[in-house]
């Protein structure tokens, strides 16, 4: 009997041994696949993350980011700790983004810069609100618009808030259609939002394609070098893409290396997500603060885009600064849409496109001078 | 709050981002004028 009896707790000693904050965080994981698979919002990122919570959670598995010696442990401490994952997820993405608007109308680089400012404004709230100096990096790099890049600010200074983070990220990303248009349309007249623009046919030489991943990775890193891994690679990416000479590492970069490292990156997030770190009024000011500074970015980009209207005698559309945010194409998508409701004969489209690559570029740029700066100042990443 | 490290930071940040952003569209701009575009590219690709 007794034997019969061990036999049987050790069978229920999961249930046994699982607390009310494993519940809720398995809830959350449940939410996410719903997401993920029923309004398909992120689904190649919210799937591994959502099932990577509930993996994490489940006591006694020894599959959180947290449990050494597990398997999830293994891809947390090779993938995030040392930044391996965001940095190989940005060959990928500099496989797939074509330059070539941004290169044929250069000036639209400076809603790249504009559409960071969010960034660097929330920094200022998130520290007015009492988060530490580290925490309020990595909560205001949300407004990077970035994925990657949060990650990796925040894999460097603050790994607890990690989670939040990078949830609060990829939501707001796949939100900016939701978040930014009202933004858009307060901030601008219709007349404004209706202005045509010419020139959506320039082409660039494929010599300057490749010159420019060269360029912009040399320089950038002797400006920031805390920020090479980021920008070495996304620039990699491109040089690939742009050379024409390897296709195949092309087709892997943008492929199954972007997909892997993607799978790898949402589990290990997911699974690093316990009840303990997570259930707190600090996360909820974590998705504030996100929101706040992607609307700050937005709000930045389009009154720029004001100044540049005037300074250009009127040909340049405003919304055009809504797409100087990193989150590459959606944001593009939402000028294009806001242009074409003012104006059915308005394609905004190629310029929004240049912008928004811009973005992509400013966000890893904000975020190599952040780390450039805190280390001038003697705050170096965690251990 | 600190107000020396944030507003440091949120300066120094806001500026170099656009510096380094004015560069790139100069290093760009350089490159359009040593490598213009020429008509022949567009039909080597068209017929590759």
């Amino acid at each position: 009997m007794e034997t019969f009896l061990a036999a049987l707790s050790s069978l229920v000693i999961g249930f046994a041994n699982i607390d009310w904050q494993s519940v809720v965080m398995i809830i959350v994981g449940a939410v996410l696949l719903y997401l993920a698979i029923a309004k398909k919002i992120e689904p190649v990122l919210l799937l591994p993350i959502g099932f990577g919570i509930i993996l994490g959670n489940l006591p006694l598995a020894g599959l959180s980011a947290h449990d050494e010696g597990g398997i999830i442990n293994l891809l947390y401490k090779s993938g995030i700790l040392t930044e391996l994952f965001p940095a190989l997820l940005f060959i990928g993405i500099g496989a797939m983004i074509d330059f070539g608007p941004m290169l044929a109308n250069p000036m639209v680089l400076i809603f790249g810069a504009a559409g960071q400012f969010g960034i660097f404004l929330t920094l200022l709230i998130a520290l007015g609100l009492g988060f530490s100096k580290q925490a309020a990096v990595s909560v205001s790099i949300i407004g990077a618009c970035d994925g990657p890049t949060a990650i990796y600010v925040t894999s460097k200074f603050a790994r607890d808030l990690l989670p939040a983070v990078s949830i609060a990220a990829y939501s707001y990303m796949s939100l900016v259609p939701i978040i930014q248009p009202p933004i858009m349309r307060a901030l601008t007249t219709k007349n404004e939002r209706a202005t045509l623009m010419a020139g959506g046919d320039k082409k660039v030489s494929q010599k300057v394609k490749i010159l420019f991943p060269i360029a912009v990775g040399i320089i950038a890193i002797l400006i920031a070098p805390m920020g090479a891994p980021l920008m070495g690679m996304l620039m990699l990416g491109n040089l690939l893409r742009e050379s024409g000479v390897v296709k195949r590492l092309v087709d892997v970069s943008e492929g199954t290396l972007a997909n892997i490292v993607t799978l790898f990156l949402g589990l290990t997030i997911g699974a690093s997500m316990l009840g303990s770190n997570f259930l707190q009024w600090q996360t909820i000011l974590i998705f504030i603060l996100g929101l706040v500074a992607i609307s700050l970015d937005t709000v930045a980009g389009v009154l720029l885009g004001k100044v540049m209207r005037v300074l250009s005698g009127g040909k340049i559309n405003p919304l055009l600064g809504a797409a100087g945010t990193s989150a590459f194409p959606m944001s593009a998508r939402v000028v294009q849409k806001e242009g074409q409701k003012a104006n059915r004969r308005n394609f905004l489209l190629w310029h929004a496109i240049g912008a928004n690559t811009g973005g992509q570029i400013g966000s890893v740029m904000a975020a190599a001078v952040m780390l450039a700066i805190m280390a001038g100042m003697g705050i170096g990443p965690l251990p | 709050m600190d107000w020396a490290f944030g507003l440091t930071m949120t300066i120094m940040g806001i500026v170099v981002t656009i510096l380094t952003l004015l560069i790139f569209i100069l290093v760009i701009r350089l490159l359009n004028r040593w490598f213009p575009f020429k008509k022949e590219e567009e039909t080597e690709k068209s017929e590759s």
